[in-house]
């Protein structure tokens, strides 16, 4: 029951891979709880709704981090947020979770997109050492179009939490972005459920791991009703011993006739003690489906790096420059082009530390 | 006489434990145009693989001087540094790096200090009108998608905009439509001075066109065979090698 991260099926049995390792356990709940937390609702656009409570649509949604962990973080939440959105919004919503030393910031946020309605969010996460948990949970009426792009830009002694569950109704469309760039521990579990025609899901995640960072992903496409489509594309880097997991699955429900799924990680390792291991699963329960699976796993592109030296790039920075180069379409997906340089600035500067 | 701007002396080059250039002798003055012309697979591009210090290729005996200076075991992006520049045969493929984000990158590299962005951004348009690419280009990630012609024309834009003082261009011309060659060719012709010197490496005359070449020099089998002035190029492509080798 106190599984993280736990993959859809236990075909992995063997590899010990099927759900988050002790590194990725929760810390423990203080007694008298997790005390302050500081959340900020940074820019609230024009015309949607700040509710009070939760939808109780949204609370039943299950994130991919699992019940146990949505649990954890829905009833210890220091900070809240909720919102509705009834009609096409332009500017994100921005919401920024500070931790510190000592401090934890426990967030539950919820979204409730009416039918044709349209939000895009902007999450970030900062601090240097503390707790930071954060559960998202995401309705989309039919054709509405949910963006929530997460930038986490701790420090490395940060254990981290964050799960994300969408449930979207036929002709919706949810757009994932998540840009983890540090924390000691990185545990992220992400669930979207396709549950009527037409739904659709597409992640970009890119992520960082360096020193002995933990990191591990389990992701989960639903596709239940037909002609859904899920796309699930990741890039990393790791260095120094950092251990990475990445479940990815694409779950074909009876009933989800042609529907398309494709799902790839392509990570670059910079040291020979880094631990990559990819898990990439896909269930079919249903004939006509599509659903694909790539991944790849090096040192950078010699050729590449000869190119760029040709141009009088020395090798450090072209070392730098091919990295960034990974991340970029990721980070284009920031739909605010002060954020987005302020997070290609401090990759750029986590780069070169790596 | 002044110091040529490259000179090579007796340049062994292998690769893969296999000797392909056996002792290859050539010097190009500041401001000259020189064609090397040979059969395929005859080492054309080893040498200027060797000239730029690609590490795949290991010069085992002979000296490469650049600006007087003996490079033979510099780095590659050094001699970048120093005014070099090769037009590759194959141009690479680089997603997540725009064109004009690449181009910046390079120009700030070469000339030590990142160009100014405004007056970056015109010159960068005005040469890919000059070059017939258009303007989107430059944020499109590097030669990402881009036909043959369109990667040539690319590194010629490359050349253009870093202005180094040695161009080395490997069959640039190929794969480029006859009125891409042209377009090509004043675009070399407008860089082109008294200063900066040019080795083109060709199958074709076209691009050769309303340029004053200097020199032309026949490679085959590791060695240089004949050398000559601008009429061997028309020998070459009127007779073949056959015609141009037994004079030797
Ligand atoms: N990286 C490499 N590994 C192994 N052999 C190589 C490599 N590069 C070149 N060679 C060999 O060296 C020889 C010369 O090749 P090179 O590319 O220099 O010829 P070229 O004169 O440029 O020919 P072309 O006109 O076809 O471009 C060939 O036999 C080729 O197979
Ligand atoms: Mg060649």
């Amino acid at each position: 029951m106190e599984k993280v991260n736990a993959i859809p099926s236990l075909t992995w049995h063997r590899l010990r891979v099927n759900e988050a390792s002790e590194k990725g356990a929760f810390p423990p709940v203080p007694r008298r709880g997790w005390g302050a937390g500081d959340v900020t609702l940074v820019k609230v656009p024009r015309g949607i709704t700040v509710d009070e409570d939760e939808p109780i649509a949204c609370e039943e949604l299950e994130s991919g981090l699992g019940q146990y962990g949505d649990r954890l973080i829905s009833e210890n939440a220091n900070s809240r947020w909720a919102v509705t959105v009834e009609k096409k919004i332009k500017n994100p919503l921005i919401i920024e979770d500070s931790v510190a030393a000592g401090c934890a910031c426990v967030t539950c946020g919820s979204v409730y997109a009416v039918a044709g309605s349209a939000l895009k969010i902007i999450h970030i996460f900062r601090g240097d050492e503390g707790v930071s948990q954060s559960l998202t949970r995401i309705y989309l009426e039919e054709g509405a179009q949910v963006e929530l792009c997460e930038i986490q830009l701790l420090g490395a002694a940060v254990s981290r939490h964050c799960g994300v569950a969408a449930f979207g109704q036929a002709g919706s469309q949810f757009r994932y972005t998540r840009m983890e760039l540090g924390g000691a521990v990185t545990v992220c579990g992400a669930k979207a459920v396709l549950s009527a025609r037409s739904a659709a899901f597409d992640m970009a995640c890119a992520y960082m791991g360096t020193g002995d960072e933990y990191l591990d992903f389990n992701d989960v496409a639903n596709h239940i009703g037909r002609e859904t489509g899920s796309e699930m594309h990741v890039f990393g880097v790791l260095g120094g011993t950092a251990d990475k997991i990445l479940r990815g699955t694409i779950d074909f429900r009876p009933g989800a006739g042609r529907s398309v799924g494709h799902e790839s990680e392509s990570v670059i390792l910079m040291s020979p003690g880094v631990r990559n291991r990819t898990v990439p699963l896909i269930l079919c329960g249903e004939e006509e489906v599509e659903g694909q699976h790539a991944a790849s796993a090096g040192r950078l592109d010699e050729d590449a790096l000869y190119y760029l030296n040709a141009r009088g790039i020395s090798p450090e920075e072209a070392r730098r420059l091919m990295i960034e180069a990974g991340f970029r379409p990721v980070a284009d997906r920031i739909p605010d082009a002060k954020l987005r340089d302020e997070v290609l600035e401090e990759l750029g500067r986590r780069i070169a530390s790596l | 006489m002044s110091t040529p701007l490259l000179k090579i002396e007796g340049l062994h080059v292998s690769v893969d434990e296999k000797e392909i250039l056996h002792g290859v002798d050539l010097e190009i003055g500041a401001g000259q145009v020189h064609v090397l012309m040979g059969p395929n697979g005859t080492g054309k591009s080893t040498l200027v693989s060797a000239v730029m210090g690609d590490p795949r290729f290991t010069v085992t005996e002979g000296r490469i001087y650049f600006k007087g200076e003996d490079v033979t075991e510099a780095k590659t992006d050094e001699r970048a540094r120093m005014g070099m520049f090769l037009s590759f045969q194959a141009p690479q493929e680089i997603p997540g790096i725009t064109l004009e984000n690449f181009i910046r990158t390079a120009c700030g590299a070469v000339s030590g200090k990142q160009p100014k962005l405004f007056a970056f951004r015109r010159e960068l348009r005005e040469q890919m009108a000059r070059l017939g690419l258009d303007e989107s280009y430059a944020e499109r990630y590097l030669n990402v998608g881009f036909s043959g012609g369109e990667k040539k024309k690319s590194e010629i834009l490359q050349l253009l905009m870093m202005k180094p003082a040695l161009a080395l261009l490997d069959e640039t011309d190929s794969g480029l439509d006859v009125d891409a060659v042209r377009t090509v060719t004043e675009g070399i012709k407008a860089w082109h001075n008294a200063e900066n010197s040019l080795l083109i490496i060709t199958h074709n005359a076209k691009i050769l066109e309303g340029l004053d070449v200097d020199h032309v020099h026949v490679l085959s089998k590791g060695l240089i065979v004949r050398q000559g002035g601008a009429e061997l190029v028309r020998e070459i492509t009127e007779g073949g090698f056959a015609s141009v080798k037994e004079e030797d």
